[in-house]
């Protein structure tokens, strides 16, 4: 092979395509920037928790547990010798403040000893931390809470029955992101003064904390030691390397999930040019076989091809990494609540190497094709063009293509993905998408074809038959739009149906109030104050902290020994479940398997009859008739499975894993929850401001603080989408813009010769802006009806929800991406319309070839 | 202008030491046998014979003109004999290497090493300048046979020269004439000193006065450097100027004369 002669061509080649190229280029370089950018955030994220992570746990090992240390555990911790200890007692309790008597759910955070060990809190006043130990009532708070409650630092700050004064607002600690503190924002009191609050009683949700601070040369043996006594104490350890873990896989999986969406723009991206490449490919027969004429073998040809897909592809990744710089900014902006560390992102060499692996890897999925088309062009087409000189790739390499564009597929999805299983739905509701866009777009074009306007005018025709004419760019031009508005639009219905069901929720006589940690002797009293108040009680529903004993006879102690338990059966086996009695089932409820107790009379001196959700039945994988031991507080309960209930969790209800009948559980340690009822937002407020006061340890959560939580929860994760998706909608633009530019010689030819011919400028533009419109018609309808299509599979059977699709915003989206669609098709082909008819031979060779 | 009548019904007579239609055996250039060309149909049924068992031999450094109406076989024949095809029956002896030895990086070397190609639609490729077009056959030499890159290039401008482009050398297809164009291609196809030249229909995209301008560039270069050169025309001018004109009619070899 003459490397000089497969040298030059490509460069020359290079230089008469490069517009070609930028545009190609471009499609796939936003889905690359969008891949690598993640990539980069995750790789920094992962680098900052490994540095930071002794910082974000704040000690050496933190031990949590639902109830107080036993005497068992605090021996083997003594044995430990810990260099520090501290502790925290955590609980969600109502927080008033006095002056401005506005309340709210808090996570109340009560600290003993010098937590934290490692890292530093930072309060506004400074130094504020260290000072919460003194002898006086002090309360540090997140920054939110003083927005929410209107309050501000020396204000005084009621926790059950003691006032704490705000001395300060807690800036950064050990572990904190956003989105935790949406819902309930942290409160930091001396756990001294913890008792006299009165908020911690029997039965409260209280999580205790330890930390301990140890060499790791006495911590790791003791942790080996350790660790199954204390996993049978249900005490959760969490060390340095193990937070370090749980942070970077959480937040691994949320940017691979993003990181899907990237991967979609770059499939998108490649199925443009893919598209565009075929027609820059088609042109170049003539040219390949005059070379072929003058003695260039066909691997020559495939050489200087493959040299352009290469330079192609690694120009592709490095525009991607390019792009990619401006991502990394606006990431972390996007996703400040969900980072659980501060980053100073940068671009690691192996992230620009991702970026040029994909654009080489797109780039072979593009060509592999059309290069084997160009080995296939015979020599003897520089003769003649008639007689079956046309390329006619072998049947067995377009199989070997088609196998190979299906495994890069797969195989950058599940690289991609989270989890293997999620890469190959990924990849299979991708080419079902893609499929039915083709197939879409292929039907209304044959069908524009068969019923194409006769008799209209002339433009009108000539602009529609563009759509169905050889070489048109119908399809790739529906795909690419018609996915990335698909993918915005259904994002945003989903999100609209979730909303509006909420809302629907918050509204009307349903639930708008849940008050909980009632006491039993508090249930009276609470009725008739709330009845004072206006409000009216809908459900009231027991609660009882209860653990899985054993499960068909086997101790939960002895199936956790096991090592190979599934995550998920380990995880529904040490968990505390929040058990409630009733007789009647709620109509959120439905049996799907045995049925509902009658009269539990009949049960007496037997294992009592227990009701479980359906998943929950799955997960611990419960028939009709297991035996299920419960421990509550220190008594054990028999109980028999004798129905499964399908539960409606959207609704905001008393809903419960496990029932049992009032008989199994009425004399057990409980407290109550309440929903409420009250319309009035103003009333809604001093209702909550005077439960403090009569009921301290009652605390209160106003739905529509909870739809503002999910809300804003949801637009973050959302928002970060959407900014995908219009990077998939750039793309999807960037295919137009190429596929216009890919079939330009030929609208160039014909709008010339037209303009020969007689028609005049505005007949040419008109023709021009009908296809351009058509198109853009063609692509934002399929793209819309298939998006409402898909979010109504997902609300409805995901969610579970009713489906309410937002019109009006999907109307305006859909005549953004037509007026985008067909401005930029119209623009795309306005050099024919520039040129003078004398020009036409001339520029219709030219154009033809592209060397202009 | 004498006639050699055709020694048989396929073609012309071919002996072994002196032929009518041939020469002798130490200075064949193509030496064509029973040369047939078949192509199926889409539409299925018999396959078409496009040229049927024609015998034909060229010698070094003479000029041949195949004459033909369309449709008579002449570019098929043109492409067999420069090996840009394989016949469907009968051999092809190309400056004595027999092409059906030959695979297709053999038979593009052969032609990118002993061969020229002047076409009727003159194919330049678009995306090359002058230059670069006179340069590809340079480039496509194989290693130790190709000039270096700077003699390379004075060559091409050296070929550009004799044909009147000295000051075109920068200027794509589309911004050239014709008859530049094809000027272009003749610089082209005698860039690698070939021994055959193929030419099909020079002249036909060409008006007569640049036609004959072309033609007498061609049989210049061709007189210059002792080239076989073998022309597929149905300009009866132009194979005037031929040493042999074979007739071919139906894919056979009608008669075979020396004007």
């Amino acid at each position: 092979m003459s490397a000089r002669f497969v040298l030059a061509m490509a460069r020359r080649e290079l230089r008469s395509a490069r517009r070609r190229f930028v545009l190609y280029g471009a499609c796939m370089a936003i889905g690359i920037a969008v891949v690598v950018g993640l990539h980069a955030l995750r790789a920094t994220v992962r680098h900052a928790v490994d540095l930071q992570s002794q910082e974000m746990l704040g000690a050496d090992l933190r031990l949590s547990s639902r109830a107080p240390l036993e005497d068992d555990v605090l021996g083997r911790l003594a044995a430990l010798e810990p260099d520090e200890t501290s502790t925290i007692t955590r609980f969600g309790s109502m927080a008033l403040v006095e002056r401005t008597g506005r309340t709210r759910l808090v996570d109340v955070h009560a600290i003993e000893g010098g937590y934290p060990f490692y890292g530093a809190i930072v309060t506004h006043p400074p130094e504020r931390w260290r000072a919460l130990s003194t002898a006086r009532r002090e309360a540090l708070v997140d920054p939110s809470l003083l927005i929410q409650l209107d309050a501000r630092v020396g204000d005084m700050l009621v926790l059950g029955e003691t006032h704490f004064e705000i001395v300060g607002e807690v800036r950064k600690a050990p572990g904190s992101f956003g989105l935790r503190t949406q819902v309930a924002p942290r409160v930091f009191v001396a756990q001294r003064y913890l008792a006299e609050t009165g908020l911690v009683r029997l039965g409260s949700l209280v999580e205790y904390l330890r930390y301990l601070k140890a060499p790791l040369a006495r911590l790791a043996p003791w942790i080996a030691a350790n660790e199954q006594a204390l996993d049978g104490a249900r005490v959760r350890l969490q060390t340095v390397a193990s937070y370090q873990e749980d942070m970077s896989r959480s937040f691994s999986a949320l940017t691979r999930y993003l990181g899907l969406v990237g991967l979609a723009a770059l499939a998108l991206g490649t199925v443009g040019v893919a598209s565009g490449v075929r027609v820059f490919v088609r042109e170049k027969f003539d040219a390949v076989a005059v070379l072929r004429s003058l003695g260039a073998r066909p691997r020559d040809v495939v050489a200087v091809y493959s040299l352009l897909a290469v330079a192609l592809g690694a120009a592709a990744g490095v525009l991607g990494v390019l792009l990619c710089i401006p991502l990394l900014w606006i990431f972390p902006a996007l996703m400040q609540d969900v980072l659980p560390v501060e980053v100073a992102l940068r671009l690691e060499p192996a992230a620009v190497a991702t970026g040029v692996i994909l654009g080489l890897g797109a780039t072979a999925v593009c060509a592999l094709g059309p290069l084997l088309d160009l080995s296939a062009v015979a020599p003897l087409r520089a003769l003649r063009r008639d007689l079956g000189t046309d390329a006619s790739t072998p049947r067995r390499g377009r199989t070997l293509v088609l196998v190979a564009l299906a495994l890069s597929g797969l195989a950058a999805s599940i690289w991609q993905a989270p989890r293997w299983d999620i890469g190959l739905g990924f990849a299979v509701g991708l080419a079902v998408a893609l499929a039915v866009l083709a197939g879409s777009a292929r039907f209304v074009a044959q069908a524009l074809r068969r019923h194409a306007p006769r008799r209209a005018a002339y433009w009108l025709r000539q602009g529609v038959a563009n759509l169905f004419r050889p070489r048109n760019h119908t399809l790739p031009t529906t795909v690419a739009i018609g996915f990335a508005l698909f993918l915005v639009a259904s994002l945003h219905t989903v999100q609209h149906s979730v909303l509006s069901q909420m809302a629907l929720d918050s509204s009307g006589v349903r639930p708008n109030l849940v008050l909980f940690d009632v006491q039993p002797d508090q249930v009276g009293p609470l009725d008739a104050f709330l009845a004072e108040r206006g409000a009216r009680t809908l459900e009231r529903a027991p609660l009882v902290s209860a653990r899985l004993g054993a499960l068909r006879g086997v101790p939960s102690e002895e199936r956790l020994r096991e090592d190979d338990l599934p995550r998920e059966l380990r995880w529904a086996l040490r968990r505390e479940y929040q058990l409630t009695y009733r007789s009647e089932l709620r109509d959120t409820e439905t049996i799907v398997a045995g049925q509902w107790w009658e009269d539990t009379d009949d049960y007496a001196g037997q294992a009592m009859p227990v009701s479980m959700e359906d998943d929950l039945a799955h997960r611990l994988d419960l028939v009709l008739g297991d035996r299920i031991t419960w421990q509550v507080q220190g008594v054990e309960v028999e109980s028999v499975v004798t129905s499964i209930r399908k539960v409606d969790w959207s609704r905001l209800a008393t809903n419960f894993f496990v029932v049992l009948p009032p008989a199994a559980l009425e004399q057990a340690p409980q407290s109550a929850v309440v929903l409420a009822h009250l319309a009035d937002a103003d009333a809604r407020a001093e209702l909550q401001r005077d439960l403090v006061g009569e009921f301290p340890n009652v605390s209160a959560l106003d739905a529509s603080v909870i739809l503002r939580a999910v809300d804003a929860t949801m637009a973050q994760v959302s928002t970060a989408i959407r900014v995908l998706a219009l990077f998939t909608l750039g793309t999807g633009l960037a295919i137009l813009l190429a596929a216009a530019s890919a079939a330009r010689s030929e609208r160039m030819r014909e709008a010339l010769l037209l303009r020969v011919l007689g028609a005049s400028l505005s007949t040419v533009r008109r023709i021009q802006m009908v296809e351009a419109l058509a198109l853009g018609s063609l692509a934002a309808g399929i793209g819309s009806v298939l998006s409402l299509a898909a979010a109504w599979a997902l609300v409805h059977f995901l969610f579970e929800l009713p489906f309410a699709a937002p019109w009006l915003d999907l109307a305006a989206l859909t005549v953004a991406t037509l007026a985008i669609t067909a401005l930029l098709g119209s623009l795309g082909s306005r050099h024919a319309r520039e040129l003078s008819p004398q020009a036409a031979l001339r520029a219709s060779e030219r154009f033809g070839t592209g060397a202009a | 202008m004498r006639e050699t009548p055709a020694a048989s019904s396929v073609g012309a007579c071919v002996s072994p030491e002196r032929s009518p239609v041939g020469p002798t055996v130490a200075s064949r250039m193509i030496v064509a046998r029973n040369l047939t060309q078949r192509y199926s149909r889409p539409s299925g049924g018999e396959p078409l014979t496009v040229l049927g068992g024609v015998d034909l031999e060229v010698a070094a450094g003479e000029v041949v003109v195949v004459l033909g109406p369309s449709g008579s076989g002449k570019t098929t024949l043109l492409g067999l004999l420069a090996g840009l095809d394989r016949p469907s029956e009968g051999e092809v002896r190309l400056d004595g290497i027999e092409l059906a030895g030959l695979d297709e990086d053999g038979r593009a070397q052969l032609r990118a090493e002993r061969v020229g190609f002047v076409f009727q639609n003159f194919q330049l490729v678009p995306t090359l300048t002058a230059l670069e077009n006179v340069l590809v056959p340079l480039e496509l030499l194989p290693r130790g046979r190709a000039p270096e890159p700077a003699a390379a290039e004075q060559r091409a401008r050296e070929l550009l020269g004799r044909v009147g482009l000295e000051r075109r050398t920068d200027h794509y297809p589309a911004e050239l004439s014709g008859g530049e164009q094809q000027r272009v291609g003749l610089a082209r196809a005698f860039a690698n000193e070939p021994r055959i030249l193929f030419a099909d229909e020079p002249t036909g995209n060409l008006d007569r006065e640049t036609g004959h301008e072309v033609a007498d560039l061609l049989f210049e270069l061709n007189r210059e450097r002792g080239t076989t050169l073998v022309i597929v025309t149905h300009d009866l001018e132009l194979s005037r100027r031929a040493g042999r004109i074979v007739h071919l009619s139906a894919g056979r070899i009608a008669r075979i004369e020396q004007p």
